[in-house]
């Protein structure tokens, strides 16, 4: 024990030494292809000593700085390599002269750890946590203001990135400091469209849904009608999970949405305060909806017990054909229907509504982390490096996505780097760029990113069924065409509450959504009548709902 | 009794296939084609068979490297925990009038697996000691079994005192009483005791996530439960599903889970030749 | 006096290692108790949060759905240890009459199997297994003519289903300890008891389960200590919000509740709720055993 504390010391001794002679030594390492230096002065006009700052300059020597973060289980290496040694660790120390030192990473279980390193006070450098760490952390005064550093060192692209969605930075603005650097990423990305197996519309010959209607006729010729054409009665029309709206598959949230009703959302009642969605009376005619399809048969009277990889094996043993879910379902599980049948057809089509209403698409709150860095840390503005580079080599003119985040072979990089954000519509622009270039076989205009997508996609027209999940994820019949649609159209119903759990929230929430869960279940089901529902929003409010919702208003008040 | 006898191995018999029935469905399932798999085709039956699993495993080093992490835990584990077992369980088999405190002591071990601290003042205790991310934080600090030492101490008991007295009245002291007649003569004891020791540093998962700090640190059940558990369906975001299109596969887990269980099911008919009747009375013969 | 002390200085000495180890490893974690008497935020350490009395017990035991979340896990948990018994008991009974002994051995190497698979792996075969429309049960229901049954989906069947899924996953792990236990029943007594005249079924009466005693009273005592742990792993892997009424417990509640911010003061609250639950069950025990049959349990 006694050795690595002096170890740990003696780390810290020397990193600050080194800080200082960096610091005398000027940075006139100009390590920064293709970045014209003439790009600060803009991004700091309160700077008087008008010093030029270089958002890529070189720390020389180099420094170290600690960190800790999640691996996800399933992340790959090259050979030989791992995550103190991969493309994006060897770009930090040669581009901006920063050694990052992992203390530990952990595969599931992050918060856990984090919180036991918290409590402990053994905190790194820089470190990925929560809405609610980041709370607990900025209450405690243990993380560092990084509002002078970002404005001083951001580099112009990096800052256009991170605050195109103004929310997505506020919701780490603190009394007005950024005490973090939050995650940012598309609030498109939780789009959620139907997916629907064109082959067997046709086998029908039933027209595309347009409506809510549609669907559910839809999904009863797809019960009853043999849709496969096996002469067996083993298709269901409709794919649900037993987690109803959560998860990014087989789900309510889309068909809900066909009602107006927008479940698990803080929206704008009529009279412009924040209401819980979940609560709304339009659930209800929904659910009642439910019901009825699951009293047909056309929903599993097993769903009640099955998650999304139970009901996967539904969807690619052919039994269900219709289904809500997210933008990337071709990815996962999609593909996998279309490896064991080479036919199947699947289609996005946006989310029907009522006929004769309009509704808004879906979207929740896109930051689920926040970068800190620790009080006292040396080298505060080494995380925003850490962001200029991520952005100069993933999403800038300079961008070399073959190199850092998918290579050719389809080998990923892009959870390598620590610092990690995305644009606010990174997806939906893939999906633009890529289709004047299907419709006019042309990929010149396309990234490199773009290109490996389009090739993928032509190998599938070529006749290579595994090469799918590009098309269904930005090809013609991909879930975006009707995003873009709602988009355009301003019919989108963000998440208006983006701050961290309230006090009741975190107390309440638990015994609530059990509540919802399980009386949701049994309406679907049939097990009580859909009144139940009124039953439950009474519960609600008296449970602690009716504290949360002023909670959520005391906190849209003072945004 | 005839009748007997074949209605009891027939039931025996029908009781061990609805065990080993779980076991072949995920041979099978190692064996089949993944698409069949995601399908749920697979019962007990490989279906379009492949070993196109059992090649990406001899190609995963993260599995072969956390194949070697738990040989290594198991061997000093189960040497430390047995050698302690022993040591304690000896002296708490003894009368109070033989062992003053006895009963204290017996309660003191005792109490520690009805109480405990919680998460976070354990990790803390192991970071302060100074083993953390290194194979002792897996055998230090479950080196006390303390079930297990209960365990050992009844069957102690129940050895015929003459034994011991005799051993004594040769001029042997405790020490050599303890390994040159209980030991030997509690051969049933100590297997099902080493048993359930390397059971359990073969399965313990939580401890090898929480305390090590790297993926390739991690003993065998770690990362099993890491790949097996997979992500949380209801949190998954757009570059997980890329992720998972291409790992996700449950062929490879299936095939996994077999090689990883199969070393610690051959340890159990290993250790049955010494479940045999009647040592102790040999001895007393003697 | 002196003397006596000396000679037994050795089983002292034999003690003491393993009593540093639990001194370090299990006595000073428990400092972490205070946690169940604060309202606990990591970022304040160990012993910094505000201390709030028995505010934790109290929030825990005016939850709503406090008094059928802990009928369900008594009534799960006492059925598993009570059925759990008796299955490995009989078991291990009738493994020992089998006399072929490759059979004898190949079936208890078979029935420990489950053991080592992981209710991850097993839930999904048993969602397999049970289904009212594709399932192995339900065909056989069919056959016989009764009305399939939604095990999993029914609060009427759900405890039961946990129940028997988890006798059956470990029943034979759970076996081996008796089969130890057998052997160290002197084979004289049988011998003397087949002079006797009598059969197999007495001499297991009379010899065979009476000399297990020690070994059955002992496992019997110490699953005492799991009246309030009806099984996290298998529950949170089988049930749903269909079967919350009959299948949620204890611990999947603190897991729910813990899922926004760990709520570590709640759950230590609670894990040492369970703690005092079984110390008491468990030294009521062994002083009613020392008292009555002047045994020492351990």
């Amino acid at each position: 024990m006694k050795t690595t504390s002096t170890k740990w010391m003696l780390c810290l001794a020397l990193s600050a030494s080194l800080v200082l002679a960096s610091a005398c030594g000027k940075n006139n390492n100009e390590v920064s292809p293709g970045t014209p230096a003439t790009s600060e002065a803009t991004s700091t006009p309160d700077d008087s000593a008008a010093e030029s700052i270089d958002p890529f300059a070189k720390y020389d020597p180099p420094i170290e700085v600690t960190a800790v973060r999640d691996l996800p289980a399933s992340i790959l290496f090259r050979e030989g390599e791992n995550i103190d040694n991969n493309v994006w660790s060897r770009e930090y120390e040669e581009k901006l002269g920063i050694k990052i030192k992992y203390l530990w990473t952990s595969n599931s279980d992050y918060s856990q750890r984090l919180n036991v390193s918290i409590t402990s006070g053994d905190l790194p450098d820089i470190f990925p946590v929560d809405a609610v760490q980041l709370k607990q952390l900025v209450d405690a005064g243990q993380v560092e203001d990084l509002t002078e550093v970002f404005e001083k060192y951001v580099s112009p692209e990096a800052r256009d990135l991170i605050l195109k969605d103004p929310n997505q930075m506020k919701s780490a603005t603190f009394d007005g400091k950024l005490m973090a650097l939050p995650r940012v990423g598309s609030p498109y990305d939780s789009s959620q469209v139907l997916w629907i197996r064109a082959d067997w519309l046709r086998n029908l010959n039933i027209p595309e849904p347009k409506t809510l209607e549609d669907v559910v006729a839809i999904a009863a010729a797809f019960t009853t009608q043999d849709p496969d054409q096996n002469s067996k009665d083993d298709t269901y029309g409709f794919a649900l999970t037993k987690d109803l709206h959560k998860g990014g598959f087989a789900n309510i949230q889309g068909f809900l949405n066909g009602f107006n009703a927008y479940v698990g959302a803080w929206i704008q009642g009529s009279d412009g305060k924040l209401t819980f969605g979940s609560v709304q009376p339009e659930i209800k005619n929904g659910l009642a909806k439910l019901q009825e399809m699951y009293k047909a048969g056309y929903i599993d009277e097993e769903f009640a017990v099955k998650d999304g990889s139970k009901v996967m094996e539904d969807l690619v043993s052919g039994k269900i054909g219709l289904s809500y879910g997210a933008w990337w379902n071709p990815a996962w599980p999609l593909q996998t229907v279309k490896d064991q049948d080479p036919t199947a057809e699947w289609k996005a089509y946006g989310i029907p509504a009522l006929s004769g209403t309009t509704n808004k698409l879906q979207l929740s709150f896109p930051v689920a982390q926040y970068y800190v860095v620790k009080k006292g840390a040396k080298n505060t503005e080494a995380i925003i490096k850490l962001l200029n580079i991520l952005v100069e080599n993933g999403y800038s003119k300079n961008a070399n996505i073959e190199k850092y985040f998918i290579a050719e072979d389809g080998f990923l990089y892009n959870n390598y780097p620590l610092v990690f954000v995305s644009p606010a519509d990174g997806n939906v622009n893939i999906h633009l760029n890529m289709k004047p270039a299907l419709e006019n076989k042309d990929d010149s205009k396309l990234t490199g990113e773009e290109k490996g997508y389009y090739e993928k996609i032509m190998a599938y027209r070529a006749g290579d069924p595994k090469s799918w999940t590009n098309e269904g994820m930005y090809g013609l019949d991909s879930a975006w065409p009707f995003v873009k649609e709602k988009i355009d159209a301003d019919l989108i119903q963000h998440d208006q509450f983006f701050g961290a759990p309230t006090p009741t929230m975190s107390q309440k929430n638990a015994n609530l959504d059990k509540m919802l869960m399980e009386t949701f279940t049994k309406i679907i089901m049939g097990e009580v009548s859909v009144d139940e529902f009124d039953k439950f929003v009474s519960n609600w409010n008296k449970l602690g709902g009716s504290d949360i919702t002023n909670e959520v208003n005391e906190w849209a008040a003072a945004q | 009794m005839k009748v007997f006898s074949w209605f009891n191995n027939t039931f025996l018999i029908l009781l061990a296939f609805i065990c080993l029935f779980p076991l072949l469905h995920i041979l099978a399932i190692s064996f089949s084609s993944s698409a069949a798999a995601s399908a749920g085709l697979v019962k007990l039956w490989p279906v379009d068979f492949t070993l196109k699993s059992y090649e990406f495993i001899l190609s995963k080093h993260e599995f072969l490297k956390s194949m070697t992490v738990t040989f290594q835990r198991l061997v000093i584990g189960t040497a430390v925990n047995m050698i302690l077992t022993v040591l304690i369980a000896y002296p708490l088999s003894k009368e109070t009038k033989d062992l003053k405190f006895r009963t204290l002591y017996a309660w003191f071990f005792i109490f520690t697996i009805l109480f405990g601290g919680g998460l976070i003042p354990w990790y803390m205790t192991i970071k302060y000691v100074g083993i953390m991310n290194s194979i002792w934080a897996l055998i230090l600090p479950s080196a006390v079994p303390v079930f297990n030492v209960i365990l050992l101490l009844n069957f102690f008991r129940g050895i015929p005192k003459e034994l011991e007295e005799s051993s004594f009245i040769d001029g042997a002291g405790y020490w050599t009483t303890l390994w040159k007649i209980m030991v030997p003569i509690s051969l049933p004891a100590m297997a099902t005791v080493g048993l359930f020791t390397m059971v359990n540093h073969w399965n313990s998962w939580f401890d090898g996530l929480i305390l090590m700090g790297r993926s390739d640190q991690y003993p065998l059940a770690t990362y099993l439960q890491t790949i097996i558990k997979g992500m949380d369906l209801t949190k998954l975001s757009g570059q997980d599903a890329i992720v998972m299109s291409k790992v996700s596969d449950r062929t490879a887990k299936a095939a996994q889970i077999f090689v990883g269980t199969l070393p610690i099911l051959i340890v159990y008919p290993f250790l049955q030749r010494y479940f045999v009747q009647g040592i102790v009375l040999g001895s007393v013969k003697e | 006096m002196n003397k006596k002390l000396v000679r037994q200085l050795p089983l002292h000495f034999m003690l003491l290692p393993g009593i540093i180890l639990i001194l370090i490893f299990s006595y000073i974690p428990m400092v972490g108790i205070v946690i169940a008497f604060q309202q606990f935020i990591p970022t304040n350490g160990l012993f910094g949060s505000e201390y709030i009395g028995w505010g934790n017990f109290e929030y825990a035991f005016q939850l709503p759905d406090l008094s059928i979340v802990l009928k369900n896990t008594l009534f799960i948990s006492i059925m598993k240890i009570i059925v759990g018994l008796i299955a490995a008991l009989v078991t291990a009974l009738l493994l020992n009459e089998v006399r072929l002994m490759w059979l004898k051995r190949s079936v208890q190497t078979i029935v420990y199997l489950p053991h080592f698979l992981s209710w991850v792996v097993l839930g999904g075969i048993l969602i397999d297994i049970l289904s009212p429309s594709s399932g192995i049960i339900a065909k056989v229901f069919t056959f016989i003519g009764l009305e399939p049954i939604f095990f999993l989906g029914k609060n009427d069947w759900f405890p039961y289903v946990i129940v028997i899924s988890d006798v059956w996953k470990e029943f034979g792990f759970n076996t081996i300890v008796y089969l130890a236990a057998i052997t160290s029943v002197n084979p004289a007594l049988y011998e003397a008891a087949k002079i006797d005249g009598a059969n197999r079924w007495k001499q297991t009466w009379h010899i065979t389960l009476p000399g297990m005693r020690p070994i059955i009273v002992l496992l019997a005592t110490l699953s005492l200590g799991n009246v309030l742990n009806a099984g996290f792993d298998q529950i949170f892997n089988l049930y749903s919000p269909a079967v919350y009424k009959s299948g949620d417990i204890i611990d999947t509640m603190v897991y729910r509740i813990g899922l926004i911010d760990f709520q570590y003061g709640l759950a230590t609250a609670i894990g040492l709720f369970k703690s005092i639950v079984s110390f008491i069950l468990i030294s009521t025990s062994y002083w009613l055993a020392y008292r009555f049959a002047n045994y020492r349990i351990f």
